[in-house]
């Protein structure tokens, strides 16, 4: 009932800002804040009541829901979604505070929004892949119509749509392998605890196998942005307006990711090998490839985007290289670059909707004008740049060492290169012509957070990335668990004789 | 115990926190806060150090960080004599420099900022000192790194400022790529990070890294090239410079880039393992510690001959620091990592004094930094001068000065080991003593050669009152039996794959008083302490006939191509101007023309227009003619018939 | 004969009657009132009729006529949307200040017509039904006919669809040449010999043909655009729903019974027919800026999804196609709600009139984007779902015959292709794209009568409640194809 609360209550919002009238304004603004808090703060009882140690998902709740083709509403938690769903509650929280921004068309606005927010929490709270895929492409819609209506610069409407084109490829991929693997398990069911049981009992046939995961794979990686199917990704960031930038970049993005994790990896661990093989340097192409964009580009905006496609990559190589240790990382980056994309595009709208654009150029010194905001970029920025003590460094470091684990010596080398070196010339540029040197006219009008309201989503996010940073083991403790459990087929199937490298201490 | 290693870490952090959250719009109250928690941190050490007299170290507390599958990572306290003595130096002289600081930045209008982070490097020198894992040093490495830069970057809206705190945080980072794939190294060949078990490891199983032993030395010894800022990441300590001048003695002269030469003696039981290269670089022969040593020396020789043809006080002194350190690692190299740690803390002393007093003079001088435009500062700053000349005389390895045992230690096990490394050793000494009276007798001595020199008066107490207490500790650090407080910690290991040259055979027979301590050197090894004495008069001779009373600098018009190379520093910063920098600029213009034209433009663009070319296409047919329509009809039933028939 | 299996169309001829006899009695404001009234109470009094009292089907083997599971489905179908489709024409009317009772009588009478072919069960009733709607249409198509594009409509219409009953005329004679039979239970066991068979399936094809024509499905759908977009918008709603939705109901039946469908040849006929639907509808409708003309593409498009079902065969797959096409004609509904507005008050069916809903019309604007995105399969409404349904049944048989995974591939591409024109045409309501055009167009409020909101309710409600609680409608078309059921054991 928790989660399923956490979940309906911005849906309830929702409908309540559509059937209210669109003059009272500040209503709707604050119905948001309330219903997305209440579920932000119902989503710190999860981590509260999560109890370690016992197999399977908890906090499960089921409501039977089309039972003639085996799909059922049931959500529940392990400590692989535990976080992001917590992490998805608070990042839509902080995106409805940063709305003030919004002056027009407050109801559809808000409506959209709450939307996004229910869809975002109830994808990764989702058991059902029907309901894990619905709940994405909720969410989905509503950034595409945002764009429109109050995104930024003038390329929107082509941003928006080569999104929408590009996102529904992916989706499309995904639908069509979902339900392959509904079909192919011919146990009518769409529960993916079930799912896997079946198929770990009675393998999925190779020749399935080999069209349906790269299907999988490549629909979740355009979804994702995995070069070289990400040029939707800056574009629509860019465009996009903030609340809607961090929930898409910060929460929904990471749908492919996770669906990789759910969906790939326990149900077909036979064909697994040498796709992650390929995955392994596609994910340093993102890593690598995004990062030398991220340092050319002119434009703030752009530069997180890309910055974000960068990290991205790390998340892919912590998958692909199928051990725990990197797997762990991958999900608690998951987890930490939501909340530092979150917070990027937050700052990013702060400094547009102040200033009017986000050109590195024309922008400097505004660390004189906006301390606060100045001093939250700084911490960002460097938090992004794999800085210890926020939640970046310790997933980051995680996946390192996994990718060394699984013998990918030069993978490792490159990794750690983009992560300390790539990731710090752009984040650090960045810093040094916005916030640094003189003051420019341009930004001579800016003026900082003017209260705690405004200060709040923020500080939230800001708290989020420092806690997890310096006190990893509350997630990594629950998630090691069933990262184990996800990983042993796939681990017996590699090393049937020797006694895998994760049990011998 | 634990809760006071608890507090000495933990309080500075508590103490940015508070600044940062309730005292930002108070100075005077946030510098309170720092300074008396620095004090409290200087004093919990003094308790630490009392306590440990009567237990047997080392000490370990370990609490679980993180711990997945075999990686697990502590927040570990490791206390031995070398992290003791460490965290001596950081405490104490970071105490001074705090109050220091008060006098120096008291007008500031973001004094708050300025000690808020002066705390996070306070609780990130300490967690480097403290920790008792790879992890965990590489953790507060990396957040040293950032006060570095916060602080560097303190003027933030002066544009040199904030590029030397990118550039500093930027080599840092190079040198950490190579730090953190040696942690990897090393926990995927022992299966642990922990200082302990390593040692243990090894002494038993010397072996353990096989092939990937001077690898992992070397990775590893990339960290340090990047703080201690050795040959080639040496680049960024002299920009540094642009940092408050308290900062520049704290964490560019004292601690930070100490902390290069402590991870060396700290992990010292790698990198002194033999040498051992995988297959296909076996022709490789050398170990870690000759590079060690290699990169020590040549810092130590290329920096010294920089600062002779500087002319900004700071980096005259920030040129001299790379020397220092470039004793210390060489010592490292030598495995003589007992030298090494002592010279650190002796040059901790003088160098921070060297800093605050010219720190005091830019004070006075009103931020005057260039020593032609000084002078005459004997009777206006007599505090001063005073301990400046000691720092001075300490530096050069007069005797009985601190600077003299150590630099004497290095330059004794040089000459006994390797004779090229000797004479390196001792043309720095004598290039050191050549630059410090050229400094000296230019900036203190003779006329006064500005307006502003001549209206210089001498500070405040707060701003003299450290400079004599670490005067003291200047003069006496030398006597206190800092290497033989130091030597348990190094005899008690199992070091027999290395051939380290005590420079007594045991505990017992070191020196049991302050006189017998200062004629040491001599009966040790006389015939290095001669030499030394001898380059150090040659220098100071040289540079009085040089610079007493000089108008100009002889030597730049004298030899000007020379003097032009030294100038700019031997061009380094150009050739990484136009080698890396260039590479990774053209790199990104590849990859955002690639991303931009080719995937973004073309193929999308081609992919587009052929869906709608053929949506154009298809709707030719319709053409509004209902015969059309009526023919295309009929013609489709006929060819579907004839499939179906056919069939 | 049993009468009851004629109860509500009977109920509608009465109504018909009524309103004829309305049409003559009084003054001509307060006629239309209250003809509008009664033609409303009495097609809820039918549709809920047809909920309570008529809930059973009723078996009458002898007859040409059965009141099955499917037909009772179908005909509360075109009862609701029958309603709404009376209430936007009379809009459209009341604007023109045409005569009510002509036009609305016809449409009731084509209505009638819809009704009866969901009971069809026999090759001649099937023709006739599709006479009864084909020639109201004939009216209904060309009855602006002040205006020369919607004559050109109405031509067109005649002739294409003159063509299309005489061909299937045809293909029905050939069939009963050779099997001796018009009742499908009868042509489902019959098989045809060695030496006839070319001619039964040249019938056959010539029976899909004319019913090809009316679901608009690739190669007989050149009429479709050229007539949407001379037609007056509720008309063309009509041909887009209800017409479309005779077709499909006709055609279930009729392959189900003559057809053996999942068979390879037949698999393949209908893949290559919807595939061919797909692609064309799609990639046409990408470049178009009217929307009636958008529409008649997409339709298309939609058609092809819906074939699908034909080439997959079995209950399922049927029952997942009425689930589309119910749907889809609902979505229909809503949209031609906003369209006929626009045609009305703006006087153009161009996209960009479309920016001026949201603060004239919000509600009909609204209307239009939640069909859109309906049709675009967008979740949670029930667009997707009936997608859903569709690819499930589609990759459940490719798992066992490869090649119909192509054709998913294909469909795949199609919804892809699909979702930019759909989101188009909600850029066009909601983006302030194109100033000039709204200033132009700009104006008052656009007053919507309750019995409007009541049709854009009824279309709303059956595009979001079968889309979050499936089972809803599922139950019933499940409930719908299981008397296909009988006829695909065959």
């Amino acid at each position: 009932m928790l989660l399923t609360s956490i979940l309906l209550l911005p849906l309830l919002g929702a409908l309540i800002v559509l059937a209210l009238p669109a003059s009272l304004r500040v209503l709707h603004r604050t119905i948001a804040i309330t219903v997305t808090g209440i579920a932000a703060i119902l989503s710190l009882f999860l981590l509260l009541g999560y109890q370690g140690g016992i197999q399977g998902y908890q906090f499960i709740h089921e409501i039977p829901w089309v039972p003639s083709i085996g799909l059922n509403y049931r959500v529940g938690v392990d400590g692989i979604n535990l976080g992001l769903v917590i992490m998805a509650a608070w990042v839509s929280f902080a995106a409805v505070l940063v709305s003030y921004e919004i002056r027009q068309k407050e109801k559809l606005y808000y409506f959209l929004l709450l939307l996004m927010c229910g869809g975002v929490i109830g994808t990764f709270a989702s058991l059902d892949m029907i309901f894990f895929y619905a709940m994405h492409e909720l969410a989905l819609i509503p950034t595409f119509i945002m764009i429109g209506i109050w995104g930024r610069g003038e390329k929107k409407v082509y941003s928006a749509f080569q999104m929408a084109i590009y996102l529904s490829i992916g989706a499309m991929m995904v639908l069509a392998g979902i339900i392959c693997l509904y079909a192919a398990g011919g146990a009518q069911t769409f529960d993916m605890e079930k799912l896997a049981g079946i198929y770990s009992q009675n393998p999925m046939p190779i020749s399935l196998q080999k069209w349906i995961l790269p299907l999988l794979l490549f629909g979740f990686g355009i979804l994702v942005g995995l070069v070289p199917f990400h040029s939707w990704a800056p574009a629509a960031y860019t465009s996009a307006p903030s609340a809607a930038a961090m929930i898409h970049a910060g929460v929904l993005k990471k749908f492919g990711l996770y669906g990789i994790v759910r969906l790939i990896l326990p149900i077909m661990p036979q064909t697994l090998q040498p796709w992650m093989e390929i995955l392994v340097i596609m994910a340093l192409i993102n890593a690598i490839y995004c990062g030398l964009i991220a340092i050319r580009q002119k434009c703030f905006a752009q530069m997180i985007s890309y910055s974000s496609l960068s990290h991205v990559g790390f998340i892919f190589l912590g998958i692909a290289v199928l051990n725990s240790i990197g797997l762990t990382g991958a999900i608690f980056l998951m987890i930490a670059h939501g909340f530092l994309a979150a917070l990027l595009f937050a700052l990013n709208g702060r400094i547009y909707q102040q200033i009017g654009n986000t050109s590195m150029d024309s922008i400097s010194g505004l660390m004189q004008k906006m301390p606060f905001i100045g001093m939250i970029l700084s911490a960002t920025l460097m938090a992004g740049c794999g800085l210890p003590f926020f939640g970046n460094f310790v997933g980051e470091f995680m996946i390192f060492f996994g990718t060394w684990q699984s013998h990918y010596s030069w993978p490792t080398a490159l990794a750690v290169f983009t992560g300390l070196i790539i990731s710090a010339v752009y984040m650090l540029r960045a810093i040094r012509r916005i916030l640094h040197g003189n003051l420019s006219s341009i930004a001579s009008t800016a003026i900082d957070a003017e209260n705690t309201w405004r200060k709040l989503p923020f500080i939230l996010l800001m708290i989020a990335l420092i806690s997890i940073g310096t006190y990893p083991i509350i997630l990594t403790n629950k998630i090691k668990d069933p990262v184990n459990n996800t990983l042993e087929p796939v681990i017996s199937l590699t090393m049937p004789d020797t006694t895998n490298s994760d049990s011998s201490k | 115990m634990t809760i006071i290693l608890f507090g000495i870490l933990f309080l500075p952090i508590f103490s940015a926190l508070s600044i940062t959250f309730f005292s930002q719009k108070h100075p005077s109250i946030s510098a309170g806060i720092s300074i008396a928690i620095s004090c409290i941190t200087f004093l919990l050490t003094c308790v630490l150090c009392a306590m440990t007299q009567s237990q047997t170290l080392p000490i370990e507390i370990v609490y679980t960080w993180l711990s997945v599958g075999n990686l697990s990572v502590d927040l570990g306290f490791l206390v031995d004599r070398l992290s003791l003595i460490m965290l001596f130096v950081v405490t104490g002289v970071g105490s001074l420099i705090h109050i220091y600081s008060k006098g120096y930045m008291g007008k500031d209008p973001s004094l708050s900022r300025y000690f808020a982070s002066l705390s996070i490097f306070m609780f990130s020198m300490i967690g480097i000192v403290l920790a008792n894992n790879f992890l965990m040093i590489f953790i507060f490495w990396e957040m040293v790194g950032l006060s570095s830069y916060l602080l560097i970057g303190f003027w933030m809206t002066k544009g040199s400022a904030a590029d030397a705190a990118k550039k500093a945080f930027l080599c840092n980072r190079i040198g950490d790529t190579g730090f953190l794939l040696g942690i990897i190294l090393v926990w995927s060949c022992l299966g642990t990070l922990r200082f302990g078990e390593i040692s243990n490891l090894l002494s038993t199983n010397p072996a353990a890294f096989s092939s990937l032993a001077t690898i992992t030395g070397l990775l590893l010894l990339c960290g340090v090239i990047g703080k201690s800022a050795q040959f080639p990441l040496h680049v960024w300590l002299p920009d540094a410079m642009e940092g408050p001048t308290p900062v520049s003695a704290l964490i560019h002269a004292a601690t930070m880039v100490a902390a290069g030469v402590y991870l060396l003696a700290r992990g010292f039981d790698i990198f002194a393992l033999s040498a051992a290269w995988p297959q296909g670089l076996d022709w490789l022969k050398f170990s870690t510690l000759d590079v060690i040593a290699t990169i020590g020396a040549f810092t130590a020789l290329m920096a010294a001959l920089i600062a002779v043809q500087q002319n900004d006080i700071k980096r005259i002194l920030a040129y001299s620091t790379l020397s220092q350190l470039g004793y210390m690692v060489m010592a490292i190299g030598l495995s003589y990592p007992i030298a090494a740690m002592y010279h650190l803390t002796t040059h901790a002393f003088f160098k921070a004094l060297l800093f605050l007093g010219a720190g005091s003079v830019i004070v006075a001088l009103h931020h005057e930094q260039n020593i032609w435009k000084m002078g005459g500062l004997q009777k206006r700053m007599p505090i001063t001068f005073w301990t400046f000349l000691i720092a001075t005389l300490a530096l050069c390895g007069i005797p009985p000065l601190s600077g003299f045992f150590s630099k004497d230690y290095i330059v004794a096990e040089a000459l006994h080991k390797n004779a090229y490394l000797g004479t390196i050793a001792l043309v720095t000494a004598f290039l050191t003593t050549f630059y410090m009276g050229r400094l000296f007798f230019v900036s203190f001595i003779g006329r006064t050669r500005s307006k502003v020199s001549d209206h210089a008066k001498e500070n405040s107490t707060i701003i003299t009152m450290p400079l004599i207490l670490l005067a003291i500790a200047s003069v006496f650090a030398g006597f206190i039996g800092i290497d033989s407080y130091l030597m348990p910690h190094y005899s008690s290991q199992s070091l027999a794959n290395t051939n380290m040259v005590f420079p007594y055979p045991s505990i017992d027979q070191a020196p049991d008083n302050w006189f017998k301590m200062l004629i040491y050197p001599f009966k040790h090894a006389p015939m290095a302490a001669i030499l030394s004495i001898c380059a150090v008069i040659a220098g100071g001779f040289l540079s009085f006939i040089f610079y007493f009373n000089a108008k100009n600098d002889i030597l730049s018009s004298k030899f000007k191509t020379v003097s032009l190379w030294l100038k700019n520093r031997l061009y380094f910063d150009e050739l990484y101007q136009n080698s890396a920098v260039w590479l990774q600029d053209k790199l990104a213009l590849i990859c955002d023309f690639i991303d931009r034209w080719i995937i973004g433009g073309i193929i999308i663009g081609i992919i587009y227009r052929i869906v709608d070319l053929i949506g154009r296409f298809c709707r030719f047919s319709q053409t509004g003619n209902i015969q059309t329509y009526t023919a295309i009809f009929v013609l489709g039933i006929i060819v579907l018939s004839y499939w179906v028939i056919n069939w | 004969m049993n009468f009851a299996a004629f109860q509500l169309e009977t109920g509608l001829a009465a109504l018909v009657i009524l309103l004829l006899i309305l049409d003559g009695s009084c003054k001509q404001s307060l006629h239309v009132a209250k003809g509008y009234a009664a033609g409303i109470v009495g097609l809820g009094i039918l549709l809920i009729l047809s909920f309570t009292y008529l809930k059973t089907p009723v078996v009458i083997p002898e007859a040409l006529i059965q009141l099955d599971t499917m037909a009772l489905g179908f005909k509360r179908m075109f009862l609701a949307l029958g309603l709404g489709f009376f209430i936007i024409n009379q809009n459209w009317i009341a604007r023109r200040r045409d005569n009510f009772i002509s036009y609305q009588s016809i449409f009731l009478l084509s209505l009638i017509g819809m009704m009866l072919s969901s009971s069809v069960n026999n090759l001649l009733m099937m023709f006739l039904t599709m006479e009864i709607v084909a020639v109201s249409f004939y009216v209904m198509v060309g009855y602006n006919k002040k205006t020369e594009q919607s004559l050109e409509a109405g031509v067109k219409y005649l002739i294409m669809a003159g063509l299309a009953s005489a061909i299937m005329i045809m293909g029905i004679a050939f069939v009963y040449g050779i099997s001796g039979t018009l009742d499908f239970n009868e042509l489902a066991e019959f098989t045809p010999d060695e030496n006839s068979r070319d001619a039964y399936w040249m019938g056959i094809i010539l029976i899909v043909a004319g019913l090809g024509f009316k679901i608009s499905a690739f190669p007989f759908q050149y009429w479709a655009p050229d007539v949407y977009q001379g037609t007056s918008a509720p008309t063309t709603g009509m041909l887009a729903s209800a017409s479309k939705a005779v077709g499909f109901i006709l055609l279930a039946r009729f392959a189900c019974a003559a057809m053996p469908l999942g068979s390879p040849i037949i698999t393949t006929f209908w893949a290559i027919l919807a595939a061919s639907s797909i692609l064309y509808g799609n990639l046409c409708a990408i470049p178009q800026r009217d929307i009636k003309r958008l529409i008649a593409f997409s339709g298309i498009a939609n058609a092809g999804y819906m074939m699908l079902a034909f080439s997959v065969g079995g209950t399922m797959a049927m029952s997942a196609m009425f689930y589309y096409l119910i749907v889809y004609v609902f979505s229909i509904l809503g949209a031609f709600l906003a369209i006929s507005l626009i045609e009305t008050e703006v006087g153009s069916t161009d996209m960009d009139a479309l920016s001026c809903l949201p603060q004239r019309a919000p509600f009909a604007g609204f209307l239009l984007a939640v069909s859109m995105a309906s049709m675009a399969g967008i979740p949670p409404l029930a667009g997707f779902m009936g997608k859903f349904l569709l690819l499930k049944a589609l990759f459940i048989r490719g798992m066992a015959d490869t090649p119909i995974l192509i054709l998913a591939i294909v469909a795949l591409i199609g919804i892809i292709i699909s979702i930019y024109y759909y989101f188009l045409v909600i850029r066009c309501i909601y983006w302030p794209a194109n100033q000039a055009y709204l200033l132009r167009t700009s104006g008052s409020k656009i007053f919507l009568t309750s019995a409007l909101y009541l049709a854009g309710v009824i279309s709303l409600i059956m595009m979001i409640l079968p889309g979050i609680y499936p089972e809803l409608l599922l139950d019933g078309t499940d409930w719908m194809a299981s008397t296909l059921g009988e006829l695909l054991q065959h």
